[in-house]
């Protein structure tokens, strides 16, 4: 009965070992590049909840952001900004995540991209994330997802679709794997 | 009192327990791997989730692009986190890629990708990543643009060629007409009308998807399109607003939309 119980402890102990050992390697995996997942994720949320609800901020006023992290001009100085000019009544809105450590600032607007500007039912966005890992820190890393939405209106009402197209993704050079040929 | 076992039953037992030691200890090369067994399990289970999180998988292990635009000899390297070792695939995934000093702007084909493990040798077979490579990094940053989404989205509208591109390739298209799916080189109708509110004129169109390309998912192969082309009515000469019917590639399906073709 001894040897037998020991029998199975050890089969037992074996496939515990192989499945702590498979959940390492698969979260290790996702680790490498945490800011990815959680630009993707904190964008995706957000930002599809602003274009699916409609609940999109326009001014009667111009807006001046910076091209590459949309991050309006009167919220946040930092050093090399590029000033884009987000025009008057159109969509403008951002937000501000609050973490322990740092914050996100998110912010979605209509992209200027040339190639569905004559269809009047399919729209572009740019949602942007960006991540400030200390309260007076400069930014970290910073990534854009595009958006595409649908508008499907029939008498009685607006339907809206949103599909994320894509991210890019822009990590500072201290946080890719270094090469060691 | 009797004894429970004889000698010669107590030796065996021994000799048995050795056994199941050398291969829990010999586990990494061992007959039985119990982790294998789950992983190719839950791999075949649960292909949606593999596919949904194979996409951050492989942007995970991009360490570094070695670009050569002008050549096929763009690399996107890989850290296998099992064996340690770095190694490469080639660039048949990659659709584009844009090299600037500093920045490097890949757009990796996610269809391709789907499904895969984490690396394929030099015939395209998906295989485990092995073998180590050399060469010098020539970025100091990465930028990594690519589809995290498989919704085959309008990209843009080509009215002088009456073609609609999409984002992603799909392989089914929603045939309003006899309301089921069609194999995307199949043509469908629609409906289209004019641009005047004061004389509207309804009419006929026929779609057809174009621009096809074979995706390879382990070993079958699908028929995806990257366009559709348009046949406008003889009725309406200008411009007109066509329904664009849904379109879908496996689990991801785009809705129909009203499209304006100038």
């Amino acid at each position: 009965m001894v040897l037998a119980s020991l029998f199975i402890l050890s089969i037992v102990f074996v496939m515990l070992n192989d499945t702590l050992a498979t959940t390492q390697r698969m979260t290790q995996m996702f680790v490498i590049y945490p800011e990815v997942q959680e630009a993707w994720n904190a964008g995706r949320v957000w930002c599809n909840y602003v274009l699916l609800t409609d609940t999109q901020n326009v001014s009667e006023s111009e807006i001046a952001i910076d091209g590459n992290t949309g991050i309006r001009i009167s919220d946040i100085a930092m050093p090399g900004l590029t000033h884009t000019v987000i025009p008057a009544k159109s969509p403008y809105t951002a937000t501000r995540f609050d973490y322990a450590t740092g914050f996100i600032y998110a912010s979605v607007y209509k992209t200027t991209a040339t190639g569905l500007k004559d269809q009047p039912y399919i729209e572009e966005y740019e949602c942007h994330v960006n991540y400030f890992p200390q309260k007076e820190s400069k930014l970290d890393y910073a990534a854009t997802i595009n958006f595409i939405r649908y508008l499907n209106i029939d008498p009685l009402s607006t339907h809206i679709s949103i599909f994320p197209e894509g991210i890019h993704f822009n990590v500072p050079s201290h946080v890719n794997w270094r090469w060691k040929p | 009192m009797k004894k429970a076992f004889t000698t010669i039953e107590v030796v065996m037992v021994l000799l048995l327990l050795s056994a199941i030691s050398g291969l829990v200890l010999l586990n990494n090369e061992a007959i039985i791997n119990f982790a294998q067994f789950r992983m190719t399990k839950q791999v075949n289970m649960t292909k949606t989730i593999y596919s949904v999180f194979g996409d951050l998988t492989h942007l995970s292990n991009i360490i570094d692009i070695q670009p050569t635009k002008t050549s096929s000899t763009v690399y996107l390297y890989y850290y296998n986190t099992k064996t340690h070792d770095v190694t490469y695939t080639n660039t048949k995934y990659i659709t584009d890629i844009e090299i600037t000093p500093e920045f490097i702007t890949a757009t990796i084909d996610t269809h391709l990708l789907e499904g895969l493990p984490l690396c394929i040798d030099s015939q395209g077979k998906a295989v485990e990543c092995f073998g180590k490579q050399t060469g010098t990094a020539t970025v100091t940053k990465l930028t990594i643009r690519r589809f995290v989404s498989n919704f085959p989205v309008v990209k843009s509208v080509d009215a002088a060629n009456n073609k609609i591109w999409f984002t992603t390739p799909f392989n089914k298209i929603w045939d309003q007409f006899s309301q089921t799916w069609v194999d995307c080189t199949t043509q469908v109708k629609t409906e289209a009308t004019n641009n005047s509110f004061s004389t509207p004129v309804a009419d006929i169109a026929y779609l057809r998807g174009t621009d096809t390309t074979q995706i390879k998912i382990g070993d079958k192969t699908i028929t995806a399109c990257k366009s559709i082309t348009i046949t406008r009515p003889a009725s309406i000469t200008h411009s007109l607003y066509i329904i664009l019917p849904a379109v879908s590639y496996e689990t991801a399906t785009t809705g129909a939309v009203v499209v304006f073709l100038p």
